[in-house]
């Protein structure tokens, strides 16, 4: 199957929670070294669950299609198991094959997912290159 | 056209293969010439020594051909003398030598430089470092809509007397303009302050002389100008280089050392630690002369040919916005554009799946993305082995991708 499958072409015509979500708790934005594209994220956390998300940036089919569905799969989830959504997660998400010239596009709405939750307690973010590995494993 | 492109091709490996994608991205880095090979492999078989080392012969010739090399870009950029050629990694490296052994030991907290917008994040971040470290600043100049430099906002920055270095692309690596280097590097001159030009994306495409430009500081990369990567060259008057401290220490850079301080050698010694690139350097003189063999009259016709097509082609494509010069004879090298409804990285996917190399991105310069109002745009650019079928062949592969993400 190509990258440009028609369930990413779908949610990037439609993209899902793109819009601002009221009583957010926190916002993060990351971007993409590769293109400079940005996507800022926002959540609302209440009793360790993901009440609500919501997304804006501009960019590719690829990472604009991630969000979308990224956001669809944790509304509703605790905290907890979506702190362990891993490349791998993502990756059977996306339903894709993955080249690496577009691992950054295809990472990208987890990288900012998971900085938004380390960032809600205070943690370190994480980089590329730690989100990457992670992946190689 | 006098310039014959089967000819050209032909010289090229890579476009022997049965089956090579059309490289639109020479801007990037171009692909090599046999004559460039060649000259790397026979040296690096038969000839391999260390430079400015041994006292037996092979050692020797590896010296000459290194210096050589030198002088063939002391010709190439019509330079006065041999020592104000300093061999760099790239045009990068050169770029930072600037601001890390001239700036560093100059400029002061108050004291200015000034970029143009169109900048390359090579000629911007080693002074937003020298910003950081010492407080100096910035003043970036503007452009109009054609991507043409705002000479007034030059003269008006030069006028408070704190520009200190202007540095300035020769010719932008995003809209294919050329900045009239030479006027402004006399108005800065007049200003008492020097001028840095980055010629990156100017060596391969037009003739240069730093003698006429009378600028300071020229910098390049080997492997534009279809010659090898790891190896650049930065270009300084004499009395500049005698007067910058050392950029990197080590070997080679020095006149003696001892256990409590050095004296470092001349220019350009002075700025070459360690073993330089020497298969490199033979490359890039194999290069330079494979250039001028070929004659700049025959590549400018052809390279502006190419552009007129790549102009036409873009031009019939609904909903594609060519940005900086509305015609062709405004840009050289390269143009860029965004598709309404289609990302950069889209699109050159799906060319990249037909068999087209095109860059998708901010290409390093992302001050001027942001001035175009634009997180990131197409390029495609052009070198001596395109022809006119490839570029017009890119028009329908733009519609056959644009049909997949709007299916
Ligand atoms: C205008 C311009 N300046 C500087 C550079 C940097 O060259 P290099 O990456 O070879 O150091 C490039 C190429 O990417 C360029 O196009």
């Amino acid at each position: 199957m190509d990258l440009y499958a028609e369930h990413i072409l779908e949610h990037h015509r439609h993209p899902r929670h793109k819009s601002p979500i009221a009583n957010r708790t926190i916002e993060h934005a990351e971007n993409n070294p590769a293109c400079g594209d940005t996507l800022a994220l926002e959540l609302k956390i209440k009793k360790g669950k993901i009440e609500a998300a919501g997304w804006n940036g501009s960019g590719c089919a690829l990472s604009q299609a991630g969000i979308s569905m990224l956001l669809e799969k944790i509304t509703g989830m605790s905290v907890s198991d979506v702190e362990k959504f891993s490349p791998k997660d993502m990756r059977s998400l996306l339903g894709v094959p993955l080249t690496t010239r577009r691992l950054q596009c295809a990472f990208l709405p987890l990288l900012a997912l998971h900085n938004a939750l380390r960032k809600s307690k205070g943690g370190q973010t994480e980089t590329w290159p730690e989100l990457l590995d992670q992946d190689q494993e | 056209m006098a310039l014959d492109s089967a000819v050209i091709r032909r010289q090229f490996p890579f476009l022997q293969e049965r089956k090579h994608p059309v490289y639109l991205d020479s801007a990037a880095s171009a692909q090599k010439p046999d004559c460039v090979l060649q000259a790397m492999d026979t040296f690096t078989r038969t000839r391999y020594a260390n430079v400015h080392r041994g006292l037996y012969a092979l050692s020797e010739q590896a010296t000459d051909l290194f210096e050589q090399s030198r002088n063939t870009v002391r010709t190439f950029l019509r330079a006065r003398h041999a020592d104000e050629i300093v061999f760099t990694k790239s045009t990068t490296e050169a770029l930072n030598l600037i601001a890390r052994s001239w700036g560093h030991a100059t400029l002061r907290k108050g004291d200015a430089v000034a970029l143009t917008i169109l900048e390359h994040h090579s000629a911007i971040v080693p002074w937003l470092q020298l910003k950081e470290e010492k407080g100096i600043e910035i003043v970036w100049i503007g452009i109009d809509d054609q991507g043409n430099v705002q000479r007034e906002e030059l003269t008006r920055a030069l006028g408070k007397g704190n520009v200190r270095l202007v540095s300035v692309t020769g010719l932008s690596n995003v809209l294919g303009v050329r900045p009239p280097v030479g006027e402004i590097a006399a108005e800065a001159r007049r200003a008492g302050a020097l001028v840095a030009v980055d010629a990156a994306q100017w060596i391969g495409h037009h003739p240069i002389s730093v003698r006429e430009l009378d600028c300071d500081f020229l910098a390049f990369s080997g492997h534009k100008p279809y010659g090898p990567t790891g190896i650049g060259a930065l270009y300084a008057k004499r009395e500049l280089l005698r007067s910058m401290p050392p950029f990197l220490g080590g070997g080679m850079m020095i006149r003696e050392v001892h256990r409590n301080g050095f004296t470092p050698a001349d220019a350009p010694q002075k700025f070459e630690a360690g073993t330089p690139p020497v298969t490199e350097a033979v490359g890039l003189k194999a290069a330079l002369e494979w250039l001028e063999a070929i004659g700049w009259n025959d590549i400018e016709s052809h390279e502006a040919h190419l552009m007129r097509v790549a102009f036409d082609t873009l031009r019939t494509i609904p909903g594609l916005r060519i940005l900086g010069p509305k015609t062709p004879d405004g840009a050289s090298g390269c143009v860029s554009f965004v598709v309404e409804g289609t990302h950069p990285h889209d699109l050159t996917d799906l060319l990249g799946q037909q068999g087209f190399c095109l860059r998708a991105g901010h290409h390093c310069a992302q001050p001027l993305h942001e001035r175009l109002g634009i997180p990131a745009s197409v390029r495609l650019s052009v070198a001596l082995y395109n022809t006119e079928e490839e570029i017009r062949a890119l028009g329908p592969a733009i519609a056959r991708a644009r049909s997949v993400l709007s299916k």
